[in-house]
């Protein structure tokens, strides 16, 4: 076997032009798909921080009764905020509470207008949970007036200093519409923030919503990975809310970002057909020109099934060498994506690529991807160079010997 | 009356008081008693440079506060809305699919015009939410119009304010403004070419201006109306959409 | 008797025509004999040499090698047969053209599967030198002269010592003066090595070299 494997060796060595074209075609796809898993593990990484950063915070309590279907509907809405804002002061694994009101609103300048989430803040509270301020580009949220997404200020042709209405129906039902100063603008690596968010001081958001307290306490703990070990203290201090974690939160957005990288799986098969078809071919050339040299080692003595596995042996050393180089020169290009990362939104535009995410984006070490791609590879390719190894077992040593070349 | 369009196609008769506003007002109501309705409309939306053409035809039964529309252009064609009291459906041919509207999406301008699927479902009483007062009287258009100031009792009425000038021979209102809260005039509703349909005044073009947007209006015009039919049975179900 | 061919019959089938290239074939062969097949070509030497070789099923007839039937042997037996007992010469010399020389001496040794490397190196340089290519060993096939080659495909054949050397008209392919040293080279070996060669040639002064000559025509052996 061991001699089987040099001899199979040393054919690679000496390969043909279609052995090097499959080779490389192998290991380009290997390599992209690489890229690809680490690129949209990267994606997933910062879209769920956006997404606690900007969105979900570490833990939420709400009404009972919140609709998440209708999470924008204010008719569901915490009265006591002070209340329940004090106690979660009192519990130490808590580093921060905020509470805000969400409700949609149609945003206009007088020639033009969007419908917008509006979000009313807490100015105190509101960067002890959420990274909005971080993210303030120009100005401030200050009383009276609105911080508005950079995208959402420029598609509606304003900037800071502008006035801007936004309309809107009470809680109570009545169209209110009221004026407000562009006092800052934002722009952040959350496209919602960006795209059609407007913030207002949370006390003008309860008067003109109609609205006592907050729709949403949202709060950080010390250790976040791990929320179930706070689940149990946070029903029995908050019973009767609804209190959920931003795993609790994101179930649909786990399951969006799952499908998501699907598509790396996807492309796995792909490289999986190359593999069957470029080394079915390869092989079956390759078998075919050797018949010469088949029926010499047969005349050597050498057994049918030992030159059929030569050339399965071949079959898995293109699949391991390609996937292996692959590999290297994909784990050297990652090495830019994942230290320096890249500017999605230059090279895409604000509208992303449907990710939560804007900005310069680091890829992440995908150890899976590196199994994954090198395990299917070799087996494909094994696989696939099984039915051109076998026409060898059919081969008559005399016949071969008298073909001409 | 305040009211959106659907006042005419969709809707309910109002209730009047004793004040003379209220007068004004319940006889604008007595024109537009009935029972059941059909009528088939074109709808022209504009929004600066883009004008879209639709066409729909539809039934409304007062009772139940019920009401169905298909749309028949060619770009909507098959699509349908049914309003169940303050329940809204939409049928889309394409998606094969029924859709509740609510929340988020109620906010959206139906079919892309300046009425609200909420506008839609628009079922509040005149006398119970807002205080009507007389003005003055003056020339609309052309008529003799009663001025009537309606001011919202209460926090769940739509619209802080509306400003309604009615026709003094046919009660039909002519303009409507609608104010929101924070004084902001928001929509103009403007009713004309009133024909006379059986007993009743009926406008044929009615416009819908959004102030909020220039360049953004809404007409509708009755290519047909009639009053007091026999709908056809299962019109009001949820059955009808997909078929 | 080394080898004996008894009643051996072959008929090649090429779609619808049969063609018997072998008739009632009786032959004995004695250890260390060199022995020649002449005859024109298509007078079927080739396919005498691969029945005898076991490259090739016969219709009918015995093969005897040291008392043992060949013919009724698995493929399998077969390979393991020609690989202790068996070697090749081949016209084209069909040397493993992504081998070095050492490697394509090696290979027949490596195939046995009995000896260590150390003594699969001696044997290889050993025989190298005993056909005149000492220094050649790490050159590759396609760098060597036709007669050059033809050497290195005698080293490999005679370096596991086999019982017959079977060698299809192996200097068809040289230059005569070329192919005079290369039989007088199978000649030389064939004495000290006490090797038994059987090859076909329809040059008439290689045929001279033969201790014995067996003529064809035909798929028969003349009388
Ligand atoms: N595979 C084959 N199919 C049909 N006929 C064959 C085949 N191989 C050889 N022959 C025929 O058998 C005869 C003997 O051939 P061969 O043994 O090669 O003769 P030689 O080696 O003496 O030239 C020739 O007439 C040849 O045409
Ligand atoms: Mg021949």
């Amino acid at each position: 076997m061991k001699y089987l494997f040099k001899l199979a060796l040393k054919n690679i060595m000496k390969a043909r032009r279609r052995t090097i074209l499959t080779f490389l075609m192998l290991s380009f796809g290997v390599m992209v798909y690489l890229i690809m898993e680490s690129m949209l593990a990267g994606f997933d990484k910062a879209s769920f921080q956006n997404f606690i950063d900007f969105e979900t915070g570490h833990f939420k309590i709400r009404n009972e009764n919140f609709d998440e279907d209708h999470p924008y509907d204010t008719d569901y809405s915490l009265k006591n905020t002070d209340q329940i804002e004090e106690k979660l002061k009192n519990l130490d694994f808590v580093t921060g509470y905020t509470s805000r009101i969400n409700f949609l609103s149609e945003i206009d300048n007088g020639i033009d207008s969007t419908p917008v989430i509006t979000v009313g803040v807490d100015p105190e509270n509101d960067s002890k949970v959420f990274s909005l301020k971080k993210y303030i580009i120009k100005g401030s949220l200050e009383k009276g007036g609105a911080l508005l997404g950079k995208t959402l200020a420029d598609d509606m042709k304003v900037d800071a200093g502008d006035i801007i209405y936004i309309t809107f129906r009470s809680s109570k039902g009545m169209f209110t519409s009221i004026e407000l100063l562009i006092t800052g603008l934002v722009q952040s690596a959350d496209p919602k923030v960006n795209n059609l968010t407007v913030f207002i001081n949370l006390d003008e958001a309860r008067e003109h919503m109609g609205v006592e307290g907050a729709t949403e306490i949202t709060f950080r703990v010390k250790d976040y990975q791990e929320p179930e070990r706070y689940t149990k203290q946070l029903e029995s201090d908050f019973s009767g809310f609804r209190v959920q974690s931003w795993k609790e939160l994101s179930t649909d957005f786990t399951a969006l970002m799952s499908t998501k990288r699907a598509g790396g799986r996807y492309f796995l098969l792909f490289i999986v057909v190359i593999a069957l078809v470029g080394i079915i071919n390869t092989l079956l050339m390759s078998v075919y020109e050797k018949r010469r040299e088949i029926g010499t080692l047969m005349a050597l003595g050498m057994e049918h099934n030992e030159i059929r596995n030569v050339f399965m042996i071949e079959g898995f050393l293109i699949g391991f060498f390609g996937s292996i180089c692959g590999l290297i020169i994909g784990t050297i290009t990652n090495l830019y994506f994942i230290y320096s990362g890249i500017d999605y939104t230059a090279m895409v535009g604000e509208g992303g690529m449907g990710f939560n995410v804007m900005g310069v984006i680091k890829s992440s070490w995908v150890i899976s991807a590196y199994i994954s791609s090198l395990l299917i590879v070799v087996f494909a390719s094994v696989l696939s160079s099984y039915y051109p190894a076998k026409k060898v077992m059919k081969m008559n040593p005399a016949e071969c010997l008298r073909t001409v070349q | 009356m305040k009211k959106s369009f659907l006042l005419f196609f969709l809707l309910i008769p109002l209730i009047a008081s004793a004040e003379t506003a209220d007068e004004i007002i319940n006889k604008v109501d007595q024109n537009q008693l009935f029972i059941t309705q059909k009528y088939k409309i074109e709808m022209t939306i504009k929004k600066g440079n883009r004008e879209l053409a639709k066409e729909f035809f539809g039934y409304g039964q007062k009772d139940g506060d019920k009401a169905f529309m298909e749309f028949t252009n060619r770009e909507d064609l098959g699509v349908k809305y049914l309003k169940l009291n303050d329940e809204l459906w939409i049928y889309f041919p394409d998606a094969d699919d029924i859709m509740k509207i609510s929340g988020h999406m109620l906010k959206q301008g139906l079919m892309g015009s300046d009425i609200s699927y909420e506008d839609l479902l628009e079922t509040e009483e005149m006398k119970t939410k807002y205080e009507s007062k007389f003005i003055k009287s003056e020339n609309f258009d052309g008529r003799d119009c009663y001025v009537i100031e309606a001011n919202a009792k209460v926090e769940d009425a739509s619209y802080q304010k509306q400003i309604l000038f009615i026709d003094k021979e046919k009660y039909i209102p002519l303009k409507i403004e609608m104010y929101a809260k924070g004084g902001r005039l928001l929509k103009n509703m403007l009713l004309s070419d009133i024909r006379k349909v059986g007993s009743r005044y009926v406008p044929w073009k009615i416009e819908i201006q959004d102030k909020r947007r220039r360049n953004s209006k809404t007409t509708l015009v009755f290519k047909e109306i009639i009053y007091d039919i026999n709908v056809p049975e299962n019109t009001f179900t949820r059955r009808s959409l997909k078929k | 008797m080394l080898l004996e061919i008894k009643n051996l019959n072959k008929t090649y089938h090429s779609g619808k025509v049969d063609f018997q290239a072998l008739y009632d074939i009786n032959l004995s062969i004695k250890d260390r004999e060199f022995t020649a097949i002449a005859g024109p070509s298509g007078s079927g030497k080739t396919t005498l040499l691969n029945s005898i070789g076991c490259i090739d099923r016969v219709d009918s007839g015995d093969i005897l090698m040291m008392g043992e039937n060949l013919t009724d042997k698995t493929q399998r037996e077969l390979a393991r047969f020609r690989r202790q007992n068996y070697g090749f010469i081949f016209q084209t010399y069909n040397l493993i053209p992504v081998l070095t020389v050492y490697e394509n001496v090696e290979l027949p040794l490596k195939l046995l599967k009995k000896l260590s490397d150390n003594e699969i190196h001696g044997k290889v340089h050993e025989m190298l030198n005993k056909v005149g290519l000492q220094g050649l060993d790490k050159r590759m096939p396609l760098e060597l002269s036709g007669g050059q080659q033809q050497r290195v495909s005698i080293a490999r054949a005679l370096v596991k010592k086999p019982k017959v050397v079977l060698a299809d008209e192996p200097t068809a392919n040289l230059d005569s003066k070329t192919g005079q040293t290369i039989v007088a080279l199978m000649k030389e070996l064939n004495k000290k090595e006490g090797i038994t060669f059987l090859f076909s040639t329809h040059d008439h002064f290689i045929m001279e070299q033969a201790d014995r000559l067996i003529e064809m025509h035909d798929g028969r052996i003349k009388k």
